[in-house]
């Protein structure tokens, strides 16, 4: 069992400790809840439109320019190992360290919650972020994901973390600003620490670091999206340079009124239908490769964006077109084996019980809790145990798995 | 299982509280051919995807979660004529899942291994050929990304003697033609005949793991043989500096700079490494200063090094139109490495980093085990005799050494500036 201890400071902050003496390392990892999803606002009943990939940028910038200079610079030069990551729900700041924990803590916390950009520093972050952007775009998973979400979603405006050219573009000073001041508030904000920790010092610490960096309140809303169950475009096809042709068969799943658990749930079955169709211990899997639809594996995940839960399976393929009717068929009448079902929930056992032993996954099981559920914990093995073939049948029955989109990417 | 086919074996228990699974690990070196490159990983995959108790590769899959293992992987390492196969199991120890389960693991591994699938006394035509595509297949996918075929285009354009440029991603060709009785010489050659040393670490007694490989038929001998660590340093022959430029459909445009070390001996292979890390690593990071943060020039610049090579290279992805720029600046960066001033602090900064790099390996298992494999076969010194060694450098060490580091090529892969689904 890890350990959690949870505090919340007045101003909204929730702060997460994990300690384990055994470790040598501290991982400090200040989450703040804006990411790739948020194209909107609501301040006063006023509508606010954001482009594409504005997280992502002030990602950059607050990074490269804090009022201490580079914070990833500063950091190395302390033996901390620290960079920043934008994903769809959230913007993740971190530093990894055996030792100068207190500085990283001041100035990831003073720099991220003081910023000092000024208007010129706007143009020159730009330039790395179009070089991302290219290289971005010679990655067909990449371009297939976001051709995917482009036919996916009618309301929803995202289709991609980073955003396009034009979309940087766009960026001015008063929008950095502007997002900042609302996305950026205490409230909105969580850290969490595992390893090595002086849990008493370093709560201190943070407190002391956020009352002097306070901030005024500004209430405001996530725009929400009136998103139709259907898809945009059924299908897409797109010529790069590739070895192999890619397929990507993404799968609309409303989730909306779920929360919490109730949300998790449906998570937890698609996972299973996903594992029990298409993973290493199925019949099917090998078949595919043997008749050469798939030339390895069948890849698959799931994401959510706003109130959708989207189902990806992508393959490198020869046979594209035949993949596709496979993978559709498959997916209408899903492989419910009980053997499957006990294997795939032996494996999460095992890895449940053996997830302390490294940090970076006992983060990754919280965040993701806390960011998709707002559950601020660490699945038990007895939950696991407790999730039945009949729950799972009885899920993957309710749920509509008729709107799908198909992304291919041909070799030119 | 064929008892007589198992050779002598070394054995090293780790017992170690700290993780909650057991690895088990087992090595086997060898003399590496040139067609060996490609035998390896597909032996490698016919033996973690199949045995002759489980032919199939859904059945190995449910039973290895029946056994209760959690990942089976095989990987080679190789030092020019040298290599190393290695397979590793990794399973939660007994308390976690209330099973005393390890006989079963060790057992269903070391099945895998020295009894696998040979219909007609031979590996399956059918399942070498699944393998065989889905490597060629990763191969040709690589080809079309620019860091791999850049850096690929790099080794076929510097190295005169095979040392880097045959790996997989350059002979790759030669797979669709590899056969069963080539995949069973080499197994023959490198696992049948050949004595195993088996790590085994986690919470778990040293008699209690002895008992296993006993009980599996092994004989354990005291003394192992150690790798010679081999060095092909490539020496910087020209007088003039070689520039390629060549053009690829990709958006980005790559320039890479491979320099050479005039006069290099086994000793330079840890300034060379200081080197690598006063360029790139977070602690220093030169080149970002140079490219990034000064002028805006890419977003992915780094370096890398071929310890054994005796090769040192700079690889930018950018734009097009910034390829003078950019040369000039990675040019730059060589320069600065000879300003022992400069340097001096940040050389500090790398030694107290890879303090740290040492700390943090013994948190994760794999590193912890592969440090120990390193240690006891001598192919890589480890996380602790890099740190150990380096803390002795001074500025002026790295200062002289850079000023024998010589560039022998530039590669410029051109882009094409399209714009994609922008």
């Amino acid at each position: 069992m890890v350990p959690i201890n949870h505090y919340q400071l007045a101003n909204g902050l929730n702060i997460y400790f994990c300690p384990d003496k055994n470790k040598n390392m501290v991982s400090v990892n200040l989450i703040v809840n804006f990411g790739g999803q948020d194209t909107g606002y609501q301040i006063n009943n006023q509508d606010y439109q954001l482009p594409n990939g504005i997280a992502h940028y002030i990602e950059h910038l607050l990074l490269e320019k804090s009022k201490f200079g580079n914070l990833m610079t500063l950091m190395g030069e302390k033996q901390l190992i620290c960079n920043g990551s934008t994903s769809i729900n959230h913007t993740a700041y971190y530093f990894d360290a055996f030792k100068n924990v207190d500085y990283g803590l001041k100035i990831l916390l003073k720099g991220i919650n003081n910023p000092a950009f000024k208007p010129e520093d706007i143009e020159v972050i730009k330039d790395p972020i179009y070089q991302e952007i290219r290289m971005s775009d010679d990655n067909k998973y990449r371009i297939a994901y976001k051709l995917a979400c482009q036919n996916l979603f009618h309301q929803i405006p995202y289709e991609s973390v980073i955003g396009r050219m034009s979309d940087i573009q766009k960026i001015d000073y008063d929008l950095v600003k502007h997002c900042y001041e609302i996305f950026y508030q205490p409230s909105n904000q969580t850290i969490i620490i595992l390893g090595r920790v002086n849990e008493e010092h370093m709560l201190k610490l943070i407190t002391d670091i956020y009352q002097q960096t306070a901030k005024p309140v500004i209430p405001y809303q996530p725009l929400s999206y009136a998103e139709l169950p259907t898809v945009v475009k059924p299908y897409t096809k797109y010529h790069m340079p590739t070895g192999n042709n890619l397929i990507s068969l993404q799968y609309k799943v409303g989730a909306k009124g779920l929360t919490g658990s109730a949300r998790k749930e449906w998570y937890r079955a698609l996972m299973m239908l996903l594992n029990m169709n298409f993973g290493q211990k199925t019949a099917t899997l090998h078949q595919l490769v043997e008749q050469g639809l798939v030339i390895e594996s069948v890849d698959y995940y799931l994401y959510f964006i706003k109130d959708q839960l989207v189902m990806v399976l992508s393959a490198d393929s020869q046979k594209p077109k035949a993949l596709v009717e496979t993978l559709l068929k498959i997916i209408k009448n899903p492989d419910f084996n009980q053997e499957l079902f006990d294997l795939n929930k032996n494996d999460q056992i095992m890895r449940l019980g053996c997830c302390s032993e490294e940090l970076g996954r006992v983060l990754s099981l919280l965040l993701g809790n806390l960011v998709n559920y707002q559950l601020p914990k660490i699945d038990t093995v007895a939950e696991v145990e407790q999730f039945t073939k009949q729950k799972y049948e009885a899920i993957i029955k309710q749920i509509n798995l008729d709107n799908y989109t198909v992304v291919e990417i041909e070799n030119s | 299982m064929q008892q007589q086919k198992l050779k002598p074996c070394n054995l090293i228990v780790l017992p170690n509280k700290k993780f909650k699974s057991i690895i088990f690990y087992v090595a086997f070196p060898y003399q590496r051919l040139e067609k060996d490159v490609i035998l390896a990983p597909l032996l490698g995959d016919l033996l973690i995807n199949t045995s002759r108790k489980y032919p199939k590769e859904e059945l190995f899959a449910r039973a290895k979660t029946k056994k209760y293992i959690m990942s089976y992987q095989s990987y080679t390492y190789f030092s020019y004529q040298q290599a190393l196969m290695e397979y590793v199991t990794i399973t939660p120890e007994p308390e976690v899942i209330n099973q005393q389960h390890l006989a079963e693991v060790f057992n269903f591994m070391i099945d895998a291994i020295y009894d696998p699938y040979l219909p007609k006394n031979n590996f399956s035509e059918e399942l070498l050929n699944i393998q065989k595509n889905i490597i060629y297949q990763g191969v040709l996918n690589n080809r079309e990304r620019i860091t791999p075929f850049a850096r690929n285009r790099l080794w076929q354009l510097i190295d005169d003697v095979g040392y880097l440029k045959n790996n997989l991603y350059s002979l790759g060709d030669e797979i669709p033609d590899v056969t069963p009785s080539m995949i069973k010489e080499f197994y023959e050659r490198t696992i049948i005949n050949n004595q195993p040393l088996f790590i085994v670490m986690g919470n778990i007694e040293k008699a209690a793991v002895k008992q296993l490989v006993v009980d599996k038929g092994f004989t354990i001998k005291p003394k192992y043989q150690p790798l010679l660590a081999y060095d092909c340093f490539l020496k910087p022959q020209q007088t003039t500096i070689n520039y390629v430029e060549e053009t690829k459909n990709f958006h980005e445009t790559a320039v890479l700079i491979a320099c050479k070390v005039k006069q290099m001996t086994k000793e330079d292979k840890f300034l060379l490494d200081a080197v690598d890390m006063l360029i790139s690593s977070q602690s220093s990071n030169i080149i970002r200063k140079f490219l990034r943060d000064d002028r805006g020039l890419t977003y992915s610049a780094g370096s890398m090094t071929m310890q054994n090579s005796g090769v040192l290279a700079l690889l930018a992805l950018t734009d097009l139109v910034n390829k003078e720029a950019v040369i000039k600046q990675l040019k730059k960066v060589l320069k600065y490495l000879q300003n022992e001033a400069a340097i001096a602090p940040l050389l500090e900064n790398v030694k107290e980093k890879l303090y740290v790099i040492y700390k943090a390996d013994a948190d994760h298992k794999s590193t912890y085990i592969n440090n120990k494999a390193k240690k006891i076969f001598n192919y890589a010194p480890t996380s602790y005799e890099i740190y150990r060694t380096t803390k002795k450098f001074t500025a002026h060490d790295i200062a002289v050494f850079a000023k024998r580091i010589k560039i022998d090529t530039i590669l410029v892969v051109k882009g094409e500036q399209k714009h994609g689904t922008n």
